[in-house]
């Protein structure tokens, strides 16, 4: 062996020694006791302020201390209107910087000047944590949105609706009914979210039924933020970017699902076709009672799965371009039966963030 | 073995390409390929019967269709054409044809592959818009096949299809961009060559979210026995792309090597190679610190003399590397398989339509699981596949050595062997301080048993065994509760094995047989997506998947073949049995090129 070989050798030796033998780096990420080990609650929920005023900006902050990550809920309830906020994370030492309230709501109505009791609750355990009473002194101010699609508002927007199987439609002043269900739960109870009229499907549904009802309109025909355009003016090719957002009405049945469809012209000739067109859904279990903001950005609407409705698209990718129609229908779990609804109010889409309301 | 070298779409691949120099005084030639599979899928087992889970009343899969019937015809046509004697362009089109679509719908056309390439002034060649680009598995490699590429004959047909149709053959990624080399004269160096090549990765949507681009670097050069270079590959947004963020990412490896042959009478090649990475995050919310870790790799590969008795063929390779924990080579570490994905084929499942975990045919056959571009950050993996090294070589937090055994005698019974030991552990526990420990062993031979019968029908056999364990010690003296917390015991092991029985001249009879098993607990980190680990979670499998398959393929010619193939799987979950299912599948394939 020539000497340059075995120096080689021996330098390539001494370097593996060297590799292996090198201080072991700190613990990587948290600790595993600080997600696996037992619960227990460090210290209680309280926030960083008794009184309010989201009309000047400011956010109520929160404090709370566990023994480990775990899945909680801050449950912010009006005590006057009813309006509810939940606000959901994992985080062991709970502060301002992760937990904080901007007036916005989950479960309709909104909140008004009231005082509001918190809670946090725990998926994995029992406890529940009470925190400070606070006061809204002043409510947030109406959120904006890009594009209003429907508020139900008007009697003569172009709204198409449809069954299978066969059912009667029924169009009351007031609110939309579709597939009327005769029985309780009654519609009358509900009051509407916003303006006075809403849209309700539902249906006493067999397990064979699946698909209950739906119906769809086209882009052109949208309340607001679209005028004389065929397709969405969305602004953006991201669909990261894009929410739509809706308020949902849940009747508290645990079967019932909305379906959401942006069908897609994609040849442009003024026509969506579901044999060879695109049609990206998104579909939401509506397993809660009362009405809740429901935001989707449209990365999470995939492509269609149903043969000969949407599931051809021409192009082969998502164009947010070319939208041409929205779709909602009232799906049912599988083999269930009995009462199935829910009911649609205020559907819009914003830009970069979900509406928040 | 003949048949068993004959992978149609490697040739029709290669052919494509190849033909290129076949036909070098030609301006325009045509080249193609083409695939028409038609299937019967038949779905059985628990998930489709209602059952008792913990307690409860589970109703079966009343969505999933039982059966299925379809098939795709699809065709690639290639246009070479050479405007001059330094310049060459290709275009590839493919059409499409959904089988089970409506009559006259379903029809796509694309363009699937387009570059031109050339020499200037005949020292500099160029290739720009699509490209295959390879360097190192620490800098830029598509090496992360979870199934690796030690397949039986019957399986061969389906796995090269997936990478032709994919482009992930022999570690190289698929780019789209400009690629440029020339060699260079030097008074010092034999051999002295650059390169650099600029791709893109992502579009800007022109407001939020920039351009992100892929450029490298290298510099190699040779020097008597030695040889040795340089590269640079760097992932980077360009943030004025985007108008209204100024916020951008970048990860950059730095890598250099060395090597040295043999000596006319030595036996061992040596080499090294050893780089470190940066990695920036401006203007993020929340970003961390610039990030700095590196990585060291040394081999020495002991090649037996071809006419040394029983070492003749014989080749032994001892490896020790380090890749510290805050290594990214987004160019090494990104994973082809996309775990989201659902399979083109059955992709949902149960009465809620969930995604259907894939499985070991999915990744067989589907193209569409794979994905093409790279990732700033480490993607999720799957550890009932891929456990110990799951982003190869480069798989960050690791340290170990390995040894290797390749045997390769074409004309003997055991025509070809691989054997290959790893051991690794982690250099800093993840959020405890005892290490993981991880062995892996991954063996492979081929046997041609028709040596034992005077060789006049080909009958080779391959037999291929990846098992893997993982192990770490739990916490103690922590008290109640904490007792064992974090141990973990991870065992996986992968065969694949089958025959290819040329018993006719035209005809040959396929089988297979493979196994997949997975049983033990892990803890997955959950990444943010600044790669930072902020939770872990508790993975637990008890897990078994079968595939039995059997097949005739007959050669019309050597460009055209037609396989008729039965495939079963049975996927068995211990731990969730009222989802397992036995999924079958005829298949007729017709392959050609031309």
């Amino acid at each position: 062996m020539r000497p340059a070989q075995r120096n080689l050798k021996a330098l390539i030796f001494m370097g593996m020694l060297g590799a292996m033998s090198c201080t072991p780096d700190p613990i990587e990420g948290p600790e595993i006791q600080d997600i696996y080990g037992p619960f227990a609650v460090v210290e209680g929920l309280r926030s960083d302020r008794a009184t309010v005023d989201f009309t000047a900006g400011e956010q109520v902050g929160f404090y709370a201390q566990l023994s480990i990550r775990t899945d909680w809920t801050l449950e912010i309830i009006g005590l006057e209107s009813g309006a509810r906020k939940e606000i959901q994370g994992r985080d062991r030492e709970i502060t301002p910087d992760v937990l904080s309230w901007d007036g916005t709501i989950t479960f309709a109505p909104l909140f008004s000047e009231e005082p509001c009791m918190t809670r946090l609750v725990f998926a994995e355990y029992p406890d529940t944590l009470w925190g400070d009473t606070i006061q809204v002194t002043g409510i947030r101010p109406e959120a904006n949105v890009d594009l209003v699609l429907t508020d139900f508002e008007s009697l003569t927007q172009g709204i198409g609706n449809f069954t299978e199987p066969a059912s009667f439609n029924q169009r009351v002043t007031g609110t939309y009914y579709q597939n009327l269900f005769t029985t309780p739960p009654s519609f009358a109870t509900v009051e509407p979210p916003q303006g006075e009229r809403f849209w309700v499907m539902s249906a006493d549904h067999s397990p064979a039924n699946i698909f209950i009802c739906g119906a769809s309109m086209l882009a052109s025909a949208a309340t607001s933020g679209n005028p004389g355009q065929d397709y969405l003016a969305l602004g953006t090719l991201n669909p990261d970017n894009v929410y739509f957002n809706a308020l949902v009405y849940g009747f508290g049945d645990g079967i019932s699902r909305l379906q959401v469809g942006l069908q897609e012209d994609d040849n442009l000739d003024g026509v969506y076709d579901r044999f060879t067109e695109g049609a990206y859904n998104a579909e939401v279990p509506v397993d809660w009672t009362g009405w809740r903001v429901v935001s989707l950005p449209l990365s999470q609407f995939a492509r269609s799965t149903i043969g000969g409705y949407g599931n051809n698209d021409a192009t082969g990718v998502q164009d947010l371009d070319r939208i041409i129609q929205v779709e909602f229908l009232l799906l049912a779990q599988p083999q269930t039966d009995g009462f199935c609804g829910h009911a649609l109010d205020f559907m819009n889409f914003t830009l970069y963030a979900p509406w928040q309301p | 073995m003949k048949g068993a070298k004959w992978l149609v779409v490697w040739g029709a691949l290669g052919w494509i390409t190849g033909s290129v120099a076949q036909a070098q005084s030609e301006k325009i030639v045509f080249t193609g390929a083409g695939r028409s599979w038609l299937h019967h899928d038949r779905v059985a087992g628990a998930l489709l019967d209602s059952s008792e889970v913990d307690g409860g009343w589970m109703p079966g899969d009343t969505v999933t269709p039982r059966r299925v019937m379809a098939g795709v015809a699809l065709f690639d046509l290639g246009v070479i054409a050479r405007p001059d004697r330094a310049t060459e362009i290709v275009a590839v089109t493919r059409v499409t044809s959904t089988l089970d679509g409506f009559w006259g719908q379903g029809v796509g056309f694309q363009v699937r592959e387009l570059y031109a390439r050339g020499v200037i002034g005949g020292r500099i060649r160029y290739r720009v818009g699509d490209l295959d680009l390879r360097l190192t598995p620490y800098t830029l490699w598509n090496g992360n096949g979870d199934l690796g590429n030690r397949l039986p004959d019957l399986w061969r047909v389906w796995s090269d299809w997936v990478d032709y149709d994919r482009f992930q053959r022999d570690g190289f990624w698929r780019q789209q961009g400009l690629d440029v080399d020339a060699v260079l004269s030097s008074r010092f160096l034999d051999e002295l060559a650059v390169r650099g090549a600029l791709t893109k990765q992502r579009t800007t949507d022109y407001f939020f979210q920039p351009d992100r681009l892929l450029g490298l670097a290298e510099l190699k050069g040779q020097r008597g026995l030695w040889n040795g270079g340089y590269r640079m590959v760097s992932l980077f947004d360009v943030a004025p792309t985007a108008q209204f963020s100024t916020a951008a990412a970048s990860s950059t490896v730095h890598s250099f090597d060395v090597q040295r042959k043999p000596s006319g009478a030595g036996r061992w090649t040596l080499g090294a190679e050893a780089g470190f990475s940066q990695t920036r995050f401006v203007d993020m919310a929340g970003a961390p610190d610039p990030g700095r870790d590196g990585f060291v790799e040394a081999w020495g590969r002991w090649t037996a003399r071809d006419t040394t008795g029983v070492w003749r063929g014989v080749s032994w390779t001892i490896e020790a590397r380090r890749v510290g924990t805050g290594f990214r080579s987004p160019g090494a570490q990104s994973r082809r398989t996309d775990w989201a994905a659902n399979s083109s084929e059955w992709g949902f499942y149960t009465n809620q339509e969930r995604v259907r975990p894939l499985t070991t045919v999915d990744l067989l056959q589907d193209p569409g699981v794979y994905r093409p571009t790279l990732s700033m950050g480490l993607q999720a993996y799957n550890p009932v596949f891929r456990n110990a090294m799951p982003y190869g070589a480069a798989t960050p937090n690791r340290q170990g050595i390995a040894v290797a055994m390749r045997r390769d005698r074409p004309t003997e019974l055991f025509s070809f062997s691989e054997l290959r030991l790893d051991w690794a552990t982690e250099l800093a526990g993840q959020g405890i301080a005892n290490l993981r420990n991880m062995a892996v062993l991954d063996g492979y031979t081929r046997l041609k048993l028709d040596r034992l019968f005077g060789g006049k029908r080909p009958f080779a056999w391959d037999l291929h065994l990846h098992a893997e364990r993982t192990e770490r010690a739990g916490l103690t003296g922590l008290g109640e509760g904490m007792e064992g917390l974090g141990a973990i015991d991870w065992k996986q092991a992968w065969f694949a094995g089958g025959f290819n029985w040329q018993f006719q001249r035209d005809l040959g009879l396929q089988f297979s047989l493979l196994t997949l098993r997975a049983q033990g607990t892990e803890y997955l980190a959950q990444r943010d997506v600044f790669d930072r680990i902020i939770d872990y979670r508790r993975h637990t499998a008890d897990l078994q998947e079968r595939v039995l398959a059997a097949g005739l393929n007959y050669r019309f010619t050597d460009s055209i073949r037609l396989d008729l193939q039965y495939r079963a799987l049975f996927r068995n979950d211990a731990l969730l049995a009222a989802y397992d299912y036995q999924w079958s599948q005829w298949s007729l394939l017709y392959t050609l090129f031309f």
